[in-house]
Parts: structure tokens; sequence; C-alpha cells
């Protein structure tokens, strides 16, 4: 192997750790080899680029396995982390924090890909693999911008996510809706994109021309050190900026305003990634940048409490009212996203750590339900609430999934739901009585989305089957009836059970990853709370 | 080898889970239809687990001193705030025993079970239900904490109410379970709440106490020596009796001793295999067994104790009272178990520690024998239950008829086999603690030997009064009850140090009470402590029959006698006369009502709650409804409100979003001056 590589460029990926990034180098291989498939002259099949894609993906997948046993796992019983050990030609921090991302990222994606095979072969365009091709671009941007640590990565990463998404939601291109979300997405993503790189470059402005965060933290405390915040009134309006930037993507109130009409319009299996993969992406690069500043300049707790405010509540009680599954599904992101809010507004070891396992059971239990979104939608071609009632009868399995990731959305005791909402209120409690507030609210929100949640689970149980469930035909009871999606359930449900039940694993990796995020500097001057796991002496 | 079964005693509970698990897949897909499998699955589960028991056994025969001895490992499973709750699990004499009878006793119901529910369609299920109960009861027996016993408590609840509702087309058995399980929840309720009552007042002990043990757990069961004299000094008596009766709730529920036990009886519309299980060997003891837990905290407080010994009298006496009148073959012996069940509560009540937990051991084999008798018996009969329509089964049925027999024998009490030995001791234990405890005791060791042989000879001789033709009996059931017949003879001697098994270990010098003196002492300056189990620790060294073993025989042999009697084949007196007669008739009535015990329930619930609960229901709808629609009705509005913003129009979006920043940065201006 050693032999076919140059020495120069041997030494080049030795020096910089390329070896972290090879499962971003496998998408990249498998998106160029989707596109030359795409335009070479060869059998044009669909079925090929999803098996390409999907084992890619897996193989990636593999290669992240490889890399937690060979670099991560190792760490778990160091502390003495430096930043040079992961980073990545002085942009990327590959670091434990970026493989827990980068992993729910390509299981996500992973989902996805399975969830789509019926779906983009039915309504294939003209070009097959083109979806795979789009698909596989924003997966490699959401894996960059979990580890970028440089503004303009950064800016990069973020868009080729962003503009795979525009192209993916638009996907189905005789199909009105979807074109009308496709065109709304990218004029609303356009506006955010200028705002969120106003602030960029504001930033950059204020740090004294420096692109790489570790750079940028130098610099500001050195200079902002002596004025203190009130001196500098451009630095309120640039972080403004760059929240409300992170806040589109991550579909927080206020501005959440293209999340329903999108997740309506777009291809479910599109709905369903924009809704885990794109968020997670969205968290991951958030937390390493909005962590950066939040430590420079205090104060701004309120700010993102308004946002976590108006998240949770415009998301639980417009989900009151919505007839259909997709936007009530859009909602309760919107207020889930409000959650997590809330534990970067605490700004503490534990509530990040409680973001994450957050992350991990989100991806999870909110997938599971698109999942039975799109089972029942292949069923019968209805997504409206009132279609899943009587369900119970005729797909008993089916319902009881469903409840499951219901239940578990909703936040009850046993699913992992549960856990994550405990975990994170209580880092909250942890923060002190400045945010009791924050709970009450939290929990209140949480008993609104009960009633949501439930009804749906009211209506598969006791309610008289619709029309659509009772035109169904009797169960086939084979093994051949287990299909690619009945895979995802699957997993989605032991994941969301399993979660629930070794919540302490998940939540001490979180805790880790959290410790060993590069900025460790950033933590040692805040109050951190006692850091629970096992022989982690600092 | 012994190692390998020692070290990974934890994946006793896990193999039964495993069989389950493979069933349920392999069955949901259809890979395999022969029942055998099924049954292979889960007995070879069991089998190794009992390789396990065994090989804990010879591990615990090799310590000295073997009641002190104990290995405990945990798991942090889930932190909450300052307190973690742990997983594992603790090897010491109590557990090691019942081990072994678990193991033993299900692997032969196992078998048995094949016999009885060849035919049933639900067969596979019912050996998935075996198989998680068997993880449940495990998983409960090695738990090494209140917390994960509880967790194991209400798994094994579930596993007890799926079984008993096996037949849920059968009226009676859907409203069984459901008794069963409305039954255990009052119990469970109130074992929860004195769980936290208990770690309530002892959270501060808990915490330094963790923190200079670690690698043990919270509420584990070997700190109770220590803790129950602290929670005794933080909550004082008063309090300590009512979180010890709390705690006692959850067993007499379990252990269906009065007034909770009414769901026993009706628990009999299970299968068979099952009452003999769950509801007579197993289950039933796990109230027992947690008592035994948690000793300390009854150690401690006389008056906890007291309720411990009056509750389990009681119930012997009741439960053998209602056994006289019995016609039904399963509920006779279901009443039967109460009342031994009964007996092993008031030995624990009285102090006799090791007494209660031996007649425990012993209890099990002969009445799980018992059970499997009755089943062949029915089995035999085309399902018929009532001992009016059976007699004379002996030539047809002679190998039940002989097993039966034994089982009697020792349930009785008397001479030599194994149920003598455990309830002499319990006896004993009682005539030292107080003497209408006692007395009551030896009434129904009267009576216990006269109901059970009023089955027998009901059953087994005469003539056959029936109509259904009888069968043979069926070979694979049969074995099992020739197993059991032999411990059911001699494992009592075996293990009480008589000739000639003077070298054998000796039951009492392996389970013995955790000594709180010392601390007890240290704490509260020599007030009186109920309940010094060590007394009994060699009480048969040597001597074949003490004082007591010759009344509880002389007692036994009377109640033989007036059964033989009444009931022989030569009865003295017609016994329907003799019902006639004012006192008796009255009692009678008394009895076979079950002292009422179900309509004092029926009417508590119509008279007190239905409407207590029909008030509350209109102080709901009216004032508590009103508000809730209100609340639900304005958030739902202004739900509809919001989406009005949701116009669609992507103009309206990005001014929100200017707006919005324009906003936030004022505020964020206004946050920083």
């Amino acid at each position: 192997m050693e032999s076919f590589i140059p020495p120069l460029l041997m030494n080049f990926m030795v020096n910089n750790n390329v070896a972290l990034i090879n499962p971003e180098i496998l998408i990249l291989a498998v998106l160029i080899t989707n596109l030359l498939l795409a335009c070479s002259p060869l059998k044009k099949d669909q079925e090929f680029s999803w098996w390409l894609s999907l084992t890619g993906t897996g193989l990636a997948l593999v290669s992240l396995g490889i890399l937690f046993v060979n670099v991560y796992f190792p760490t778990l019983m160091d502390n003495q982390i430096t930043i040079q050990q992961h980073g990545v030609m002085n942009v990327l921090q590959v670091d434990l924090f970026s493989w827990v991302i980068r992993t729910l990222l390509t299981l996500g994606t992973f989902f996805v890909l399975l969830l789509t095979r019926r779906y983009v072969e039915e309504k294939a365009s003209d070009i097959p693999g083109e979806f795979y091709v789009v698909l596989m671009g924003a997966l490699l941007g959401g894996m960059l911008m979990a580890s970028a640590v440089d503004l303009v990565m950064l800016f990069v990463a973020l868009e080729t996510l962003g503009i795979s998404s525009y192209i993916l939601v638009g996907y189905l291109r005789g199909d009105l809706k979807s074109a009308e979300a496709a065109l709304k997405y990218l004029l609303y993503g356009g506006a955010s994109t200028a705002v969120l790189l106003f602030g960029l470059s504001l930033l950059y402005g204020v740090s004294g021309g420096n692109t790489q965060y570790a750079a940028i933290a130098d610099q500001l405390q050195r200079q902002l050190a002596p004025f203190g915040h009130a001196m500098m009134p451009v630095v309120p309006v640039m972080l403004t900026m760059i929240m409300a930037g992170f806040a589109f993507k991550l579909s927080a109130a206020p501005f959440h305003m293209w999340t329903p009409d999108v997740y309506e319009g777009a291809p479910t299996p599109v709905t369903a990634f924009l809704s885990v993969v794109s968020k997670i992406a969205g968290f991951g690069a958030a937390i390493r940048l909005l962590y950066l500043l939040l430590t420079l300049f205090g104060q701004w707790a309120n700010v993102l409490s308004v946002l976590a405010v108006l998240s949770m509540t415009i998301g639980n009680v417009v989900a009151l009212k919505q007839q259909n599954v997709k936007r009530l599904l859009a909602y309760s992101t919107i207020a889930h996203v409000g959650y997590m809010l809330t534990a970067m507004v605490v700004f503490s070891l534990n509530g990040i750590s409680s973001l994450l396992y957050y992350l991990m059971t989100y991806l999870f239990m909110n997938l599971g339900a698109f999942a039975v979104v799109i089972y029942f939608a292949n069923l019968t071609g209805r997504e409206d609430i009132q279609a899943f009632a009587g369900l119970v009868r005729k797909r008993p399995g089916l319902a009881l999934m469903f409840t499951i990731f219901l239940l578990s959305l909703a936040g009850i005791p046993i699913t992992a739901g549960f856990f994550a909402k405990f975990f994170l209120f209580q880092s909250v409690v942890e923060g002190g009585t400045n945010y009791i507030w924050l709970i009450v609210l939290g929990l209140l929100n949480s008993t609104i989305s009960l009633y949501y949640y439930l009804n749906i689970v009211r209506l598969m149980v006791i309610a008289e089957p619709s029309d659509a469930v009772a035109a169904l035909p009797a169960e086939p009871n084979s093994i051949q009836s287990i299909s690619s999606l009945g895979v995802v359930m699957t997993i989605c449900l032991l994941a969301t059970l399993g979660l629930g039940f070794f919540a302490n694993p998940a939540y001490d990796l979180s805790v880790q990853a959290m410790t060993q995020m590069a900025f460790k500097n950033v933590f040692q001057h805040i109050q951190v709370s006692a850091v629970p796991f096992p022989g982690g002496g600092h | 080898m012994q190692y390998y079964f020692l070290n990974n005693i934890w994946m006793v509970p896990v193999y039964p889970l495993i069989a389950a698990v493979i069933i349920l897949i392999c069955r949901s897909l259809d890979l395999y239809r022969s029942k055998e499998i099924s049954m292979g699955l889960v007995v070879g589960s069991t089998f190794l687990g009992f390789l396990h028991a065994v090989a804990a056994c010879f591990w615990l025969f090799a310590q000295d001193p073997a009641h002190t001895v104990f290995v405990e490992k945990n798991l942090e499973w889930l932190h909450a705030g300052p307190f973690t709750f742990s997983i594992g699990y603790l090897l010491d004499s109590m557990s090691v025993m019942m081990l072994v009878v678990v193991t033993f006793i299900s692997m032969l119901i196992q078998i048995y079970t094949h016999g009885y529910m060849e035919k049933d369609p639900g067969y596979s299920k019912f050996y998935v239900y075996l198989a998680l109960f068997n993880f449940s009861m495990l998983g409960l027996v090695l738990s090494t904490n209140l917390f994960q016993m509880y967790i194991f408590w209400e798994l094994v609840g579930v596993c007890s109410y799926l079984l008993i509702g096996f037949w849920f087309t059968r009226p009676a058995a859907a409203k069984a379970c459901v008794k069963a399980f409305l039954m255990n929840r009052v119990g469970d309720f109130g074992l929860l709440l004195g769980i936290l009552g208990f770690l309530y007042c002892s959270m501060g002990w808990w915490q330094s106490y963790l923190s200079h043990n670690p690698g043990t757990s919270l509420l584990s069961f070997h700190a109770f020596a220590l803790a129950a004299p602290h929670v005794l000094v933080v909550a004082g008596p008063g309090l300590f009796t009512l979180i010890a009766f709390l705690i006692l709730m959850g067993p007499m529920a379990k252990s269906a001793q009065v007034p909770l036990h009414t769901w026993l009886p009706d628990a009999m519309e299970g299968p068979t295999p099952i009452s003999a299980l769950i509801h007579a060997a197993t289950m039933v003891a796990a109230g027992i067994y947690l008592v035994g837990r948690v000793y300390p905290i009854f150690q401690v407080s006389p008056s906890a104790t007291a309720i411990v010994a009056v509750v389990g009298a009681l119930t012997a006496f009741i439960g053998a009272t209602i056994a006289l009148t019995q016609t039904d073959i399963k509920k006779a012996l279901a009443y039967s178990t109460m009342s031994q069940l009964g007996f092993m509560m008031t030995a624990m009540g009285v102090g006799a520690f090791a007494a209660g937990l031996f007649h425990l051991f012993t209890h099990a084999f002969f009445k799980a024998m018992l059970f499997l008798c009755s089943g062949s018996v029915i089995h035999a009969c085309e399902d018929e239950q009532d001992m009016r329509n059976m007699g004379g089964l002996w030539s047809k049925l002679p190998i039940t008829a002989w097993t039966y027999l034994i089982g009697t024998i020792a349930i009785s009490g008397l001479i030599w086999f194994s149920g003598f030995w455990s309830k002499d001791m319990i006896l004993e234990g009682a005539k030292e603690y107080a003497t209408p405890i006692f007395a009551l005791l030896v009434l129904t060791a009267f009576m216990t030997a006269f109901y059970m042989f009023r089955t027998f000879f009901l059953t087994f001789t005469g003539s056959y009064r029936g109509s259904a033709h009888v069968h043979h009996e069926s070979k694979v059931m049969v074995y099992p009850l020739v197993v059991l017949a032999v411990p059911s003879i001699v494992i009592g001697a075996m293990l009480s140090g008589v000739a000639p098994f003077e070298h054998w270990p000796v039951f009492a010098a392996y389970i013995q009470p955790p000594d709180v003196t010392p601390v007890v002492m240290g704490m509260l300056h020599g007030s009186t402590i109920a309940g010094h189990g060590a007394v009994h620790e060699t009480v048969h060294h040597g001597a074949w029959i003490s004082e007591i073993g010759l009344l509880s025989l002389g007692i036994g042999l009377a109640g033989v006698a007036l059964a033989f009697l009444l009931y022989g084949p030569k009865p003295i007196m017609n016994l329907e006369q003799f019902k006639q007669k004012p006192v008796i008739a009255s009692l009678n009535r008394l009895f076979s009502r079950k002292w009422y015990f179900d309509e004092l329930y029926a009417g508590f619930v119509e008279k007190v709650y239905l409407v207590f609960a029909k008030a509350s229901a209109r102080f709901d709808s009216g004032s508590i409804d009103g508000l809730v629609n209100w609340t639900g009705r304005s958030v739902s509005s202004s739900g509809a409100a919001l989406k009005e913003l949701q116009t669609g129009r992507v103009q309206t979006y990005i001014a929100v979003i200017f707006y919005a920043i324009l906003v936030l940065s004022l505020l964020f201006i206004y946050s920083l001056l």
C-alpha cells in the first residue's frame, strides 16, 4: 500500500492525521463514483447507485468503528489530549466529540438510504444516481461541519450541506409542492446564509483577521479583556447574526418559518434527513463555534433562552392544530430544538453532554417515527393523522412501534426520550436558580406535547379504523415481509429502548467527548459540576 | 469447570431470557414447528442454571463460617442526582438455597408441562412465559439491593398475571388474573412507599456508606443490618413500625397473607404446572425471601416483628380452616399453600429465621409435587377438578397416588418426612415467642393433617363417583413426580444433622439472620431486641424427636385418624347430618364462604370506594375539567392564532428573519448594559 503513495504525499498525510477523515474520504469516493456512473454511457441503474451508496455508508460506519477502537478508545483512559493530536490540516478538529456527531450523521444517512429505496425508484428522475450523489454531498458537508475549526471550512461545509438540501427538497421535479418547498428553502436559506456570513466576517474583523477558532479565541481574549464587553456595540450584533445563521439550520424560532412548508413539500425520506441529520450537524457546528464565543462573551444566555422558549412554545402549541403527520413532526422538531437549546443556555459540561445524549436518542426516535410514516404512506398513500385511526387492528406491530417512538418523543419513562429530557433538565437545575423558569416552561411544554403525541396513539388504538386502514390487506406473516423499512424501524426501536436502559454508558461517552473537546481551556474557568464518569480524575 | 459456573453465576437468569428470545423470534418467523425444540430450549436453559446452582452449593459448603460469607458484584446502572442505582448479583447462603430450589423445580415442571400442554395451541407461548418467569424469578433471587429486587418483583408479578390468564378466553381465568394483579398492586404500592420511606430516612447514611464501601450498592441487602438501626433512630419507633409494615405489605400480597390472600385460590384458574411452579413453590415464596433479605428491619423493632408473627399465624389458621371445606382439589391445595406460607411468615416473626426458610425449602418440593399430582389427576379425569366426582383412583393412577400420599405425609408433618423437620422448628420458635401463636399453629397443624388426608381419601380411595372416562397417567408427567418424591421424603432429615445424615451440612448452620445486636446495643443502650434466630441452630443434633416433635407427631396422627374415620373407606357417620348441627353448620358456612373476605372487599368497593369515586368524579368534571378544558382551549386557540402567522409567503418569512435579528440584537445590547 505504502509503495503506491508518493513519499511526499505520505508524509503530508501522516503529519496531518489524514487517516482521521477516512470516513469522509470514503463518502467522497462514493459520491464521485456515483457521479461518474451517471455521466458514463454504462447501463443506467437506480438500484446499483443505491447499493453503492449503502455499501459506502456502511463502510464509512465500519471505518468510524475502527477509528474508535484505535484512536478514541485509548483516549477514554487518558485525559491528556492535546489539540495537535486530532487536528487535520489545521481546519478540522477530529476529536471524540466529532466522532460521536459523525457517527450519528452516518448512521442517520444509512437509515435514510434504507428509507429511500422504494421511494426514489418509484419517483425516479431521468438521471439515475442523482439523488444519491446529492445525498452523499449533504452527508459529507454535515460530517465536515462537525469537525470544522476554521471559519472558512465551517462556511464551506455548511453550504455543502445547505445547497445539497435545497436540491434534495426539490427532487420531485414534477411535483409542484416539492418545487415550491425547494424554492422557499433556497430563498430563506440564502437570506440566512447572508446574515451568517456577515456575522462571520465581523468576527473575522474583530479578531484581527483570524479564521482559526483557536487563534480567534487567543486574539479576542487579549484584545477585549482590557475593555470589557460594553465597549464594542458591534459584538452583540455580530453574535446575534451568527446565532441567527445557526438558528436557521436548527429551525429554532423565530427562524423556523421555512420548516413546516419544506418538511411537508419535500419527499418524506428527505424530510427525515433534514429533521435528523441536518439538525445533528447543525448542533455539532454550533456547539463548537457558539461555545467558543459564549465563553468569550458571557451574558448572552438571555438571548439564547429567548430562542429556546420561543422554539419550545411555538413548536408545541402550533403542533396541536396540525392535521398532516409530516407537518406535525416538523413542529415537534422545532419543539425538540427548543429543549436542546436550554442546555446551551446553561452552559455547563453536563449541559452540553446531555445535549449530545439528546441528539443520540433523537436520531433514533425521530427516524423511527419517520420510518413508520413512510411505511404507512407506502401502504395507503395517506399522510394525514386521521388516516392512522384503528391501525392497531390491522398492523399491531407497526402501531406498537409508532406508539413507542411517540412515547419516547413525548419523554415517557423507560424510553430513551425520557432519560434525554431528564439529563437535560437536570443539568439546567444544576445551572442554578436563574434558570428555574426555563425548566418550568420546558415541563409545561412537555405536557402540551403529550396531547398531540398521545392523540395519535389514541387514534391508532381506540378509534374505529379509518377507510385507509380498513382497506389494508391482512398482514403477511412471513420472512419476505421484512423490508428495508422494517430493518430501520427495528433498529430504531431497539436503540430507543436500549439507550434508555443503558442511558449511563451513552451519557458517560457524551461527557467524555465534551471533556475532550479541544477547547479544554474554555471549560477551565467556568463552574463545571462534578464529572460523573468512572476513572476520569482531573 | 466449577470456576466457570461460579464466576458466571449472573448468567443464570440470562439463559432463560435468551431461550425466550430465540423461541419468540423463531416462532414468529415460523422457522420451526416442532414442539420439542421449544421445550428443549427452555429446559436446557434451566438445566444450565441448575449446574451453576450446584457449583454454587459446593462453593458454599467449602466456606467457613458459611452463613456470613457472601460475594456481591455490582454494575452501575443509573445515576440520578447524588445516587447511583446498581444492578448486580449477590451470592450467599440464602440466594444459593433459592437458586437450587428454583432451578431444580422449574426444570422438572418444564418437563411435566410438555405432557400437560401438549395439545394446547399456545404451547410455545407457554414456554416463552415460563422462561420469562424463570428469568424474573432468578433475577429476583440474585438481586443485590432492594431496588433491583423491586424491579424483578414486578416482573414476576407480570409473568404470574400472564400465566394465570393463559386461558384468557375463560371468564374465570380472565377475572382471576386481574384480581391477582390488583391485589399485588395494593401490596407493591405499600412496598414501594416503604422502600422510599426507608431510603428517605437514611439518605445521608447511604451516601457515606457508599463512599466508604465502593462496590456496594444503594439499599444493598448486606448493609441492612447497619442501616436498619440507623433508620430506627432517625424515624422513631412509631414511624419505623409504619415503614416496616409498608415494606411487609409487598410480601403479604405476594405470599398471600391475610388480608391480601384472596387472589391465590383464584389463581388456580391457570394451568396446573403454573399453580405448582409459581403459586406453590417459587413466586409466592418470594415474599418470605424478601422478608428474609430485609430481616434486620424486623429484628430491631419488636412491634414490627409482632405484626409479622400475627399476620403469619392468622394466615396459617384461616387458610387451614377454609381448606377444610374445599371440594375443588386445586383450591384445597391452594389454601393449604396459603396456610403453609403463613407458617413460614410466623417463623420469620417469631425469630425462627432459619426455620422459616427451611420450611420454604422443604415445602417447595412437596407442594410442587402435590400440585403436579393434582394435575395428573385432573388430566386423567378429563379436566374434572371436583373431588366429589373422584374417588378410587388408586388403581388407575398408582404412581400418582403413591407420590400424593408421600406429599400428604410430608405436609402433615408426620414422622421423618421432610415437612416434619421444618414444621417442628417453627413450632419450637413459636413456643418460645408467645403461647397464643403457638396454640394457633398447633391447631393449624392438626387441621393440616386432617384436610390433606381428606383430599387424599376423597380422591384416591373408595369407589369412583365421577362420570368422565379415566385415562392412564402420562409418562412424561410421572417422571417429575417420582424425582420430586425423593427430596419430599428425605431432604428434611438430610439437612437436619440426624442419623444417618450426621455428617451432612445442617441447614440452620448455613442460613442465619444477620447479627444486628452489636449495632443496636451500641445505639439503643440495651433495650430488648426481638428475634434471636441463632438459638435454633442445632435443635436436632443427635436426637430424633424432641418434646415438640412428639406433640406435632401426635396431633398429626390425630388429624389423619379423624380424616380416616370421616372420609376413609368406611366413614363412621353421615357427614351431611353432621354438617347440620348448629355450631358446625355456622362454622362450615364461615369457612366455606372463605371468612367473607371477598364479600367484604366487594362491599367496601361498592359502599365506600364507589361512593367516594362518584363524588370525586362530580368534583372533577365540574371544576377540574373546566379548568383543564379552559387551558386546553386557550392553548389550542393560541395555536390557531400562531398558525395564521405561517402564511406560506416567503416574503413574510424573510422579513421575520430581519426583524428578529433587530429585536434580538437590541435585547442583547440591553442585557449587556
